[in-house]
């Protein structure tokens, strides 16, 4: 412990005696780490697990139910027909199912006194959406009628109308419908937005209205996602027995059992489609779980990863660069170095003196680093707006940072520490 | 005290061999003050180093205070060096922007002695060299004299059995060169074993030992007369 502190008071000594030396080395490595930090911050919410206490168990249903035989067709889709849809939805498989497609409407609190309509993101889904995806509420619950012109709000969407209060049972005019809201969300994040990965939606913010699935489409809400079709339809409401393939259908299968039965049950259908001459693939029925899907659409964005391969190759050179200015100062210092082997000092001492100096570099480098990566991820955010809300520097990151700039600082002080503490004794000392 | 049998130290670069010591045999008993002396290039320095333990060397035997040194590994070889060896080199070697009492503090924070008794040995040591006043001044703040005497303060602050001392009146004035003679005599005098590379031949006289190196080797222990005849006698029969 008292060498410790001797050697902490030596590289206190060192620093403020080479003052500019070591505001350059720190900035140097400082740089580094922080560009590292702020491209972590932004990989981390790209590549986090939206739903971790159940990802495994949630499953996007792709299947090759397309009537048509192309080119270069036969995977799997992830859209699917009305009636494909409705036939996952029949199964008693899973523990919880649901299908959707996105829209978008006008709503306007029926008590207001102005006509003003607040868009809204919304999601024509069935009652199970809720607990499939642990959607939050705030006040009620889902519907229980998949035909009631019921609704469930998102937090924003309960400001924009009602001011934030418990607006269970209240009226939203929707088109020339009122609806009544049943369920209120608590503010909700989900990033990526798991159950619309694909479109390059997936850091989309979670939707403001949630309805029932038969009461959008009688509605003929409208569908603001890809639809592919081999058949002409005139509106939403009429893709329920068309070749209309725009549903994204989800299912919880909580064990590996409940998951083959799950497949069989949509090969099966698969099969007898076939059979029946409705489509004229080999049967290849695919369930993605939430991580295997997000992969399968790429949502860490490429760029990202080619610039996080970059910043990695930058943080070397930066240690380089703080390596070379050490390995001067050492060459500078061998006289010190010398003096302290001849009066006593064992090369371990000196090791261990240039290590505690690389601690307090490194500290000093960390909190730098933060400050500087913080500022580097909000001129980051600029270039990846969606992702503004939800990435940060958390907890875990700090500590990664703080543990990233002690290695880099020891890395960079290993080189020059070896070597100083090997140089000739008898060569420094007259 | 020390005891080199048989020693050599060759430095070779691609084209040349030196043979800097070769059959160097030299023996100092404890107490001894011995005066090492010769022409630039013949080896003193190098005995020197390798006598401190600073250097190795290819051949022979060397023990120290009755301490083999061949094979010692480095961590063996600094605790040697800082508990059996003072050092006083002509440069004085400070660290100048340490002040006086962390400078001679340094050795003895290797020892790993405790505060206190630092601090005791730093100022019996600053006493001997009649600088107690001084530990806080930085060593730019003292005469030549004074920091040499800084330097033997630190030598002598671990208690070691024999100083070896490189030309230490080599950067001072006659005045301050005859004043550390006279600190280093009456160390010997307390009982301290030294010896000292110099050029002076005055004072190589002045010591009761004489050793001249040429081309390595050891080659007449009597070159420089000692001052009385008591010296001559021990140096003959040593």
């Amino acid at each position: 412990m008292d060498m410790f502190l001797y050697y902490l008071k030596l590289s206190k000594h060192n620093l403020k005696r080479h003052k500019l030396f070591f505001i350059l080395m720190i900035t140097t490595l400082a740089i580094g780490v922080a560009v590292l930090l702020a491209n972590l911050a932004i990989l981390k919410v790209m590549s986090s697990d939206p739903i971790p206490e159940k990802s495994d168990k949630i499953f996007s249903v792709n299947m090759t139910t397309w009537p048509e035989k192309n080119d270069n067709n036969s995977e799997p889709l992830h859209i699917l027909r009305y009636r494909d849809a409705m036939h996952i939805l029949k199964s008693d498989i899973p523990t919880y199912s649901l299908a959707h497609y996105a829209s978008q409407v006008y709503t306007r609190n029926v008590e207001s006194k102005g006509l003003t309509r607040f868009s809204a993101e919304t999601r024509a889904t069935t009652s199970e959406f809720f607990e499939l995806t642990n959607a939050p509420f705030e006040f009620g619950g889902t519907w229980t009628n998949e035909n009631a012109n019921d609704i469930v709000i998102g937090s924003d969407l309960n400001q924009k109308l009602f001011g934030g209060v418990n607006s269970i049972g209240k009226s939203v005019e929707i088109g020339k419908q009122v609806f009544r809201v049943v369920g209120v969300l608590k503010p909700w994040t989900l990033k990526p937005l798991f159950y619309h990965a694909t479109e390059r939606r997936a850091f989309n913010k979670t939707d403001d209205l949630y309805a029932p699935l038969e009461t959008a489409l009688t509605n003929n809400w409208g569908i603001s996602a890809r639809t592919s079709s081999t058949e002409r339809f005139k509106d939403a409401s009429d893709t329920r027995d068309k070749n209309a393939f725009y549903m994204q259908a989800f299912v919880q299968l909580d064990n590996a059992q409940q998951k083959a039965q799950f497949q069989n049950y949509l090969d099966s259908y698969s099969q007898s489609l076939k059979d029946a001459g409705e489509h004229p693939f080999p049967i290849n029925n695919k369930l993605y779980n939430v991580n295997q899907w997000l992969d399968k659409n790429k949502v860490v964005d490429q760029k990202i990863l080619a610039f996080a391969l970059a910043t990695v190759l930058f943080l070397a050179v930066c240690i380089f660069n703080a390596s070379s200015l050490l390995l001067a100062r050492y060459h500078s210092g061998k006289f010190e170095t010398g003096l302290r082997r001849a009066v006593g000092a064992s090369k371990k001492h000196i090791f261990y003196q240039g290590a505690v100096e690389s601690l307090i570099i490194g500290s000093c480098c960390a909190v730098l680093a933060l400050i500087l990566g913080w500022i580097f991820l909000k001129f980051s955010l600029t270039l990846f707006p969606y992702l503004s809300d939800s990435a940060s520097f958390d907890s875990g990151l700090v500590f990664m940072g703080i543990c990233i700039a002690i290695i880099t600082s020891f890395l960079s002080s290993l080189y020059p520490l070896v070597q100083a503490s090997n140089s000739s004794l008898s060569a420094q000392l007259k | 005290m020390l005891n080199m049998q048989s020693i050599s130290r060759v430095f070779k670069t691609d084209t040349i061999q030196t043979h800097a010591l070769r059959d160097f045999n030299l023996k100092v008993n404890s107490g001894e003050f011995v005066a090492v002396t010769g022409p630039s290039g013949s080896g003193k320095s190098t005995f020197l180093n390798v006598a401190g333990l600073l250097d190795g060397f290819d051949g022979g035997s060397y023990e120290l205070d009755g301490v083999n040194v061949k094979g010692l590994k480095d961590d063996e070889l600094s605790r040697l060096r800082n508990e059996k060896i003072g050092f006083i080199f002509q440069s004085y070697n400070l660290i100048p922007d340490f002040n006086i009492f962390d400078n001679i503090d340094m050795p003895l924070r290797y020892r790993g002695f405790s505060a206190k008794e630092r601090k005791r040995r730093i100022e019996s040591a600053l006493e001997q060299v009649g600088l107690a006043s001084r530990h806080k001044y930085l060593p730019s703040q003292l005469s030549g004299g004074q920091q040499q005497r800084i330097a033997i303060a630190r030598a002598l602050a671990g208690e070691p059995k024999i100083l070896l001392a490189d030309e230490p009146t080599g950067n001072l004035d006659s005045l301050m060169a005859r004043q550390v003679m006279e600190l280093l005599h009456t160390l010997n005098d307390e009982g301290s074993t030294i010896i000292m590379v110099t050029h002076d031949p005055d004072q190589a006289r002045s010591v009761k030992r004489n050793v001249q190196v040429i081309d390595g080797q050891i080659t007449d222990m009597s070159i420089y007369a000692p001052l009385n005849n008591d010296a001559l006698n021990t140096a003959q029969t040593a």
